[in-house]
């Protein structure tokens, strides 16, 4: 993949209903407006709870069938089990951490980063 | 001379908590306990009880059980009882040992202490003489202040406490790599069922797998290759637990992928990570607790036998060490 812009949505952990529909909304805009990945950052979340894993499944449901490449950053070892164990991890590529999500040959070598102003930015080293 | 056999069962595990007599009390009473108890049953077979027939072939009456750590003082009670051999087994691992020899090896070299070793250090069995007892030490362990003489053992091996070894165990099992059978009625190439195991009929079941008695397994659900799902477990409906262990009294909810892993209640230990999570928050598993377990268990132990060996006598006896509590137990 070429060179391309890259949206960042945090996840909102432990959130409350308006916040998970403001992330599928992001997500559903991110993937109308582009075809650029879009990579949704769990690294701010301890733990999932059960609203969390039906946020995310109802967040891929949304994008699914569409051009756009939605990645997941696990943030934690445990978050990156629950994905696994929900079947998450099959539906779309999990990574570690930004970092790795970012090195990975599907997002590209050099991107540049959009955080929509919608929710928190998201804790990321650099772009 | 007498000999007097000693088990330890780690970590201050319930040792009275027979997991096939009262399997309400063990789910209630293992609620809050580390993973990995040595007394979690492994393809339906309590590891003590192999242990036990071990050390009946030995010759002896009776052995002692009791948990946590024993100090050389507390052994040293039981040697001036006129025991002048203690064999001491941490219950910390599966071995296929032939205690006979142990012993044999322990006459031979007259060292007070003999320490059974495999490829990979120490399996927690050990003998010691009364003369290792003598020295005072209150704070010691049972077996540092002497020389330890290795006995190497080469044979089967498997240390419970690891996760990793004991899925491994479960294989070997249930291939017949090593001496341990399922503990349930083989339906199957390589597939072994318990009593009473309630198994919908669009379930799959890839052998090698056990599962345990009183386990429920609904629609959709496919369990193995290399599998257990241990005795009182729920499995919902379109779950799959491939190359993995659950343990007793664990529900499962609906749609999960359970490969590479332990699971224990809500614990989940994912192999491959070396993570442990907690399904709980999600709402992908729990320990099930019946009526009966919300009671608090009785600290008394029980007198009845154990259904797999009704030869098996479980007496209470006070401890003459002490606070160390002890389990008498006729073989």
């Amino acid at each position: 993949m070429k060179a391309s812009e890259c949206t960042v949505l945090p996840f909102p952990c432990m959130s409350s209903s308006a916040q998970r529909r403001a992330l599928r909304k992001e997500l559903l805009n991110a993937s109308r407006t582009s075809a650029s990945p879009v990579v949704v950052d769990m690294s701010g979340c301890n733990t999932l709870n059960h609203d969390d894993v039906d946020c995310l499944l109802e967040c891929i449901a949304e994008v699914a069938g569409r051009d756009t490449l939605v990645l997941l950053v696990a943030g934690s070892p445990a978050n990156r089990v629950l994905l696994e164990v929900t079947r998450i991890g099959s539906l779309v590529p999990v990574f570690n951490s930004m970092q790795e999500a970012l090195a990975d040959p599907q997002v590209g070598d050099s991107i540049t980063l959009k955080v929509p102003q919608t929710i928190p930015s998201p804790q990321v080293g650099s772009a | 001379m007498e000999l007097g056999a000693f088990v330890v069962v780690p970590g201050g595990e319930d040792f009275t908590a027979i997991h096939e007599v009262q399997p309400d009390v063990v789910a209630a009473s293992q609620h809050s306990r580390a993973m990995y108890s040595s007394r979690k049953p492994i393809v339906g077979n309590d590891v003590l009880q192999s242990w036990m027939q071990r050390i009946r072939k030995l010759g002896v009456q009776s052995l002692w059980l009791t948990s946590g750590s024993v100090t050389r003082s507390a052994l040293g009670a039981f040697a001036r009882q006129g025991i002048e051999r203690l064999l001491v087994i941490k219950l910390s691992s599966y071995a296929e040992m032939d205690l006979t020899d142990l012993f044999r090896f322990h006459c031979e070299r007259r060292h007070p202490v003999t320490e059974a070793h495999d490829s990979h250090g120490e399996l927690g069995v050990s003998l010691l003489d009364n003369l290792a007892l003598r020295a005072d030490g209150e704070n010691s362990s049972a077996t540092t202040k002497f020389e330890q003489v290795p006995y190497q053992f080469n044979g089967y091996a498997k240390r419970i406490s690891s996760a990793t070894e004991r899925q491994e165990l479960v294989g070997d099992a249930l291939t017949g790599a090593c001496a341990m059978q399922p503990f349930g009625k083989q339906i199957g190439d390589q597939v072994w069922i318990g009593e009473d195991v309630n198994l919908d009929s669009s379930a799959r079941i890839i052998g090698p797998t056990y599962i345990g008695a009183r386990t429920t397994v609904r629609a959709g659900v496919t369990i193995g290759p290399f599998a257990s799902v241990e005795r009182d477990c729920i499995v919902d409906c379109g779950t799959t637990v491939e190359r993995s262990t659950v343990l007793p009294h664990t529900y499962l909810a609906p749609g999960l992928l359970i490969r590479q892993g332990l699971v224990d209640g809500s614990r989940f230990e994912h192999l491959g990570f070396g993570t442990v999570a907690d399904l709980q928050p999600a709402g992908l598993g729990s320990r099930i607790l019946s009526r009966k377990s919300r009671v608090q268990p009785s600290k008394t132990p029980t007198t009845s036998p154990l259904p797999a060996d009704s030869n098996l006598v479980w007496e209470f006896a006070g401890s003459s060490s002490g606070s160390q509590a002890w389990l008498q137990v006729q073989l």
